[in-house]
């Protein structure tokens, strides 16, 4: 499990109070999020609290109150802004599990939010305890964690709908069960049930929700990161721990960061350094999408090439990247070149001059 | 940078100093503030009630000192600012010789206004000691660009600072304000005065450590803290026992340090001031409005959200002891009122419940003790109300709530100070009239104001004030609808409609203004009269000035510049200019009539003169060049409406001279001699017959160009021969089947242009004639063709029939 020497440092160290069922206390959980400047002293070595998500405090903050108290969170934005990352951390140092999670399509039911049955055994033995097969959301309130639901808005509206009497009552009613707890027919949600739902603002929106759930949930937007520097230690830390997890022996190129951060940055805000004006591409241009490109490019210089990321490879995943959503965003990634890309060329050269030259894959 | 915060002998140093500047055995103690802090506010009334100083400094321009007795006033109700003003006529500040203002804004939680208030009360002396305004210009380092316009106790290092901002990335905070609120300001009623005061100071000090020596900024500070060192070494001078300085907290340290060093230096190394000429400053205490005092509208003095910290103030206990109740937490109770207020507004849409405002308040408090602070403040109400309030993606739902909340944390209330002293008499001038005409100034909110001119004299009188504000560019009322005599549009209305926004802007301006008059009107006489004098006026431009004279009611001006006016007609030559001189003389005398029942006496001279010199110019005007014919055209033949009119002034002899003279000249610009032609015709000068014929005599003998031209003119009076006179159309067509395709296209213009004179009847019954001519039937004319239902079934049956044939051909 990915952070467990961390979560256990700060379980070991924690000394706040905690809400209930909560693994660690909201402090805690907040500077697993944010990370912490001191090192904790755990099972005779230093662990360190890393930063992993950043940009945003004050979000990271009303999200663990939030959960602490009440309604739902709704975390909504552009794809890419780290919108999952953020509810799987919240829930893996909450209830110290990430993976009790509904994942929002047009074909879930309300069987995949409540429960279904297990039809084997229920014609064998009918309808017992046994038989049930509980969704993530029974299992949340069962044992008292979070769940997880990704994407809401992908699913019916009528749907969604069935979570609006579990997060105001807390209670979820079995009939096949019976009338009463004893039977099983009702289940109270233990305390520290509380749901994470996220939803893409690109795809259906989240209009399509009806207005008595949203009032079950605080809403908070993610944003795609502003700075430069920032969106730079995001790709590269990321990418480190994915070659650490593949087992590449890689060291990330700073320089090429520095391209992929800034190309991204410009391209989703608008903004150029260089003061020349960039066309919106209709795509998304996020941050994630940077990490992936850097990645991309990385494993064809380790396998193919001679082991460095070359620009060439990092401007073919970019034209990947960009052609995938709409192909007619094309020509306005050559103009960015043609302008913005032309221009830091000629004023740093270096990477940004084989990065400009590299502008004949873009086809 | 890291340094300074790990340095262990820093601290030491820091402390020592600290010590030393807030020992109460002293003569001086020092006392640190961050302007319009509700904090260092509430605990410097405590250090005033322990030290007892018998002399209190205040970080202040010190030519603003006559203010102070104004300042301590309870009549001068927070927000307000001092206003200096350095009028740099002698170019001492630069060869651009500019006006520079600065403001010293007061709220009624800055330390240094209750350090004022409070010393009044227990009436021991105060004095600014910082260096004047007028000082700071002319003795800026190397003369360097200076703006025009400066805010005194503003908190811009703070923001800018490389100590700050690392505290403030340390703290995971938004910005220096947030980490300031938490640090220093919830919770300080509760902290002992000497400790807070410390931490003020240490502050201070490693900004000071952290700012880098050689720049601008520094220069200028370094020599602010000598000028009042200075001034504080004059104070010790005295018998004065104990003296408490109130200073931003970064120059305590340059204070102590220029002190020491001052009273060793010889004195010829003492900076030496250059003063300014006598009579180029002056100081006054004017409004200020809490949306200007917050620094969210890029003004950076003091502190975002100024209302949100007054309600906080006024809850503050006097005591410190009264703080044990938690109901007594004005930091809470501000929060809680906030969001009570928002929802309120919030629920006219039926979007907020209580349970959301529930949720906000527990959102806000719960924010505190996870951020660790010991209450709530207003980043944690703001965090709160959006978390519980906003139902969507913050960008794309509209956020009414999270708008208002912000306008009431800035807060709309204006200041207001005493009428009768510190603000120069065309100020009280204003607000005399304002309240004589019932237009509020106490308040930033837009009024919109109708006023039926023509009806009612005290809206004419309401009018004319208002004209004289917008023209004074005083930004308090703006004209939303309403007849513009000056610039020729909407004349026919007779309403006008206005905004009016009082701000403390519209003060500043007139303060400003004050050298032109005491009054408005006299502000605006002397304007005008400056404009007037300030260059050779063309008669259209005087013209447009009487008009402004009129809608603003300044009838002095005609009394103090009657020779002036008659010289400026006296003077003109153009011909256009004394038509358009005529056309807004017209307008003049019928606003005259209709609003005052009589005519300033000069107009009917002018009117005179005017026309009178433009009749002798008609015969230089004949000859006008293409580009200008048509307001050639125009000007005459208002001219001609005029004297049908009977004006006054007109005169039918000069102007039968002229028109004679015009079509005497063939020579003469073709639309000009159509026009006259016309005019004559019109006049009865010739008959019909004749008229006829010398119009095809003309048509006939001049270029495509020319001809399109003349019945341009013509036409513009005497379209109706077009319909009399048979011969005409023959030969306009005539011209016109004789001119190649090129040349046609380039008179069109001109053709189409003539055409316009006409009414839709007129041009009906023209075309029936050109298409009788033509031989063609009026069913053709109306564009369409009638088909008998006969004729459609024969067509159909044909179409069949052909489509049969296609078919039996393979076809």
């Amino acid at each position: 499990m990915r952070y467990a020497d961390e979560l256990a440092a700060l379980r070991a160290s924690d000394c706040g109070p905690k809400p209930a069922n909560w693994q660690l206390s909201p402090r805690a959980v907040r500077a697993f999020i944010l990370g912490q400047e001191e090192p904790i002293r755990h099972a005779g070595r230093e662990v360190r609290i890393s930063a992993k998500f950043l940009g945003d405090d004050a979000l990271v903050e009303r999200a663990i109150v939030t959960l602490a108290g009440n309604r739902g969170l709704m975390l909504v934005g552009e794809p890419g802004t780290a919108k999952t990352m953020l509810s799987e951390l919240l829930a893996a140092a909450i209830s110290g599990v990430s993976t009790n999670t509904v994942q929002g399509t047009a074909g879930t039911s309300e069987d995949n939010i409540k429960y279904s049955w297990n039809y084997a055994m229920l014609l064998a033995k009918g309808p017992v305890r046994e038989a049930l097969v509980p969704s993530p959301v029974h299992v949340g309130m069962q044992r008292g964690i979070l769940t997880r639901f990704e994407e809401i808005t992908r699913c019916p509206l009528e749907i969604q709908d069935s979570l609006i009497s579990i997060l105001s009552d807390r209670v979820m009613h079995i009939p096949e069960l019976g009338e009463d707890e004893a039977e099983g027919g009702v289940l109270f949600a233990a305390p520290g049930f509380n749901v994470i739902a996220t939803a893409n603002t690109r795809d259906r929106g989240i209009n399509e929700m009806s207005s008595a759930l949203k009032r079950r949930f605080n809403f908070e937007t993610v944003d795609p990161i502003r700075s430069v520097a920032l969106e730079r230690r995001i790709i590269r830390d990321q990418c480190q721990e994915m070659f650490a997890t593949s087992g590449l022996k890689l060291d990330v190129q700073e320089d090429v960061v520095e391209l992929l951060a800034s190309t991204f940055n410009e391209l989703r805000h608008g903004v150029s350094s260089e003061q020349v004006k960039i066309q919106r591409l209709s795509g998304v241009m996020s941050t994630a999408e940077a990490v992936s490109v850097y990645y991309q490019s990385a494993l064809e210089g380790y396998y193919y090439g001679d082991g460095t990321v070359s620009t060439g490879a990092v401007v073919r995943n970019l034209l990947g990247a960009v052609v995938k959503e709409n192909r007619e965003d094309l020509p306005l990634l050559k103009e960015y070149f043609n302008r913005a890309v032309r221009l830091k060329a000629e004023k740093h050269g270096g990477k940004w001059k084989e990065y400009y030259e590299n502008r004949t894959w873009l086809k | 940078m890291e340094g300074i915060l790990r340095e262990p002998d820093l601290a030491e140093v820091a402390e020592r100093l600290f010590e030393h500047s807030f020992d109460f055995t002293g003569r001086v103690v020092y006392y640190p503030v961050r302007h319009h802090s509700p904090a260092c506010a509430w605990h410097l009334t405590r250090v005033i009630d322990r030290y007892a100083p018998e002399l209190v400094l205040i970080e202040g321009p010190s030519e603003a000192g006559t203010l102070l007795p104004t300042i301590a006033d309870r009549e001068a109700c927070p927000p307000f600012c001092i206003y200096t003003s350095f009028d740099d006529r002698k170019g001492q500040v630069s060869d651009l010789k500019e006006r520079y203002r600065a403001y010293y804004p007061f709220l009624a939680y800055s330390p240094e206004l209750v350090a004022i208030r409070t010393a009044a009360e227990r009436s021991i002396p105060v004095q600014f000691i910082d260096l004047p305004y007028a000082h700071r210009l002319i003795n800026r380092p190397e003369h360097e660009e200076s703006d025009f316009q400066f805010l005194y106790n503003e908190n811009a290092e703070y923001e800018t600072n490389d100590y700050t901002a690392r505290l403030t990335a340390r703290s995971g905070c938004r910005d220096f304000a947030e980490f300031w609120e938490g640090r220093f300001e919830l919770g300080a009623v509760e902290a002992e005065s000497r400790s807070f005061v410390k931490q003020v100071f240490s502050l201070g000090y490693f900004m000071r450590l952290a700012t880098p020596a050689e720049t601008p900024a520094a220069e200028e500070n370094r020599l602010r803290e000598q000028y009042m060192a200075a001034e504080i070494r004059k104070c010790l001078a005295s018998d004065r026992q104990r003296i408490l300085v109130v200073t931003g907290a970064f120059h305590v340290a340059g204070l102590m340090e220029e002190l020491a060093d001052g009273a060793k230096r010889p004195k010829a190394e003492l900076p030496s001031w250059t003063t300014p000429a006598s009579g180029t400053t002056a100081a006054y205490l004017m409004p200020y409005t809490f949306r200007e005092a917050d620094s969210r509208n890029g003004y950076t003095a003091g502190m975002a959200f100024p209302a949100f910290y007054q309600s906080v103030w006024e809850k503050m206990p006097l005591e410190a002891k009264e703080t044990k109740r938690p109901r007594q937490d004005p930091y809470a109770r501000t929060v809680l009122e906030y969001i009570v207020r928002t929802a309120r507004f919030a629920r006219e849409r039926h979007t907020v419940s209580i349970p959301d405002e529930i949720q906000a308040f527990h959102m806000a408090r719960s924010l505190a003790a996870l951020r660790g602070k010991s209450t709530a403040g207003v980043y944690e109400l703001l965090d709160g109300v959006r978390s519980a309030f906003v139902k969507g993606d913050r960008h794309s739902t509209p956020t009414p709530e999270i708008d208002f909340l912000l306008r009431q944390l800035s807060g709309l209330e204006v200041g207001r100070v005493p009428f009768d002293r510190a603000v120069p008499p065309l100020v009280q001038d204003f607000r005399a009239q304002c309240s004589a005409l019932r237009i509020r100034i106490e308040t930033v909110k837009r009024q919109a104001i109708v006023l039926e001119i023509i009806k009612k004299p005290a809206h004419r009188q309401k009018s004319r004030f208002l004209h004289r504000m917008l023209f004074l560019k005083s930004g308090f009322a703006s004209l939303e609808r309403g007849p513009d005599y000056v610039n020729r549009s909407d004349r026919n209305l007779a309403r006008e409609s206005w905004l009016c926004r009082y701000s403390p802007e519209v003060t500043t301006r007139l303060i400003d203004l004050s050298v032109y008059g005491a009054t408005i009107e006299e502000a605006c006489t002397t304007l005008v009269a400056r404009e007037f004098d300030d260059r050779r006026m063309t008669a259209d431009a005087l013209g447009r000035l009487l008009l402004s004279v009129e809608v603003m009611g300044l009838g002095a001006f005609y009394r103090h510049h009657e020779d002036p006016i008659r010289e400026t007609i006296y003077r003109e030559n153009d011909f256009l200019n004394l038509g358009l001189f005529l056309q807004n003389l017209h307008r003049l005398t019928h606003m005259q009539l209709l609003m005052d029942g009589g005519v300033e006496p000069l107009l009917p001279e002018l009117g005179r003169v005017a026309w009178k010199r433009a009749m002798q110019r008609i015969p230089v005007v004949k000859q006008v060049a293409e580009d200008q014919e048509e307001r050639v055209c125009n000007v005459l033949h208002s001219l001609y409406g005029f004297l049908l009119a009977g004006a006054s002034w007109s005169d039918a002899e000069s102007f039968e001279q002229g028109a004679e003279e015009v079509i005497r000249d063939t020579f003469c610009n073709s639309r000009v001699y159509g026009l006259c032609l016309a005019i004559r015709h019109e006049q009865g000068a010739m008959d019909r017959a004749v008229f006829g014929d010398r119009v095809a005599a003309y048509l006939m003998s001049c270029l495509p160009r020319q001809a399109a031209s003349f019945i341009c003119g013509l036409f513009q009076v005497a379209h109706d021969i077009l319909l009399l006179d048979d011969r005409m159309l023959e030969t306009i067509e005539r011209v016109i089947g004789q001119t190649d395709t090129e040349a046609f296209l380039t008179i069109l213009p001109d053709l189409r242009y003539a055409f316009t004179h006409f009414s839709p009847t007129d041009l009906a019954r023209l075309a029936e004639v050109i298409a009788r001519r033509h031989g063609i039937g009026p069913e053709r004319l109306s564009g369409s063709a009638t088909v008998t239902a006969e004729e459609v079934v024969a067509a159909m049956r044909l179409d069949h029939r052909a489509a049969e044939a296609l078919n039996d051909w393979n076809l």
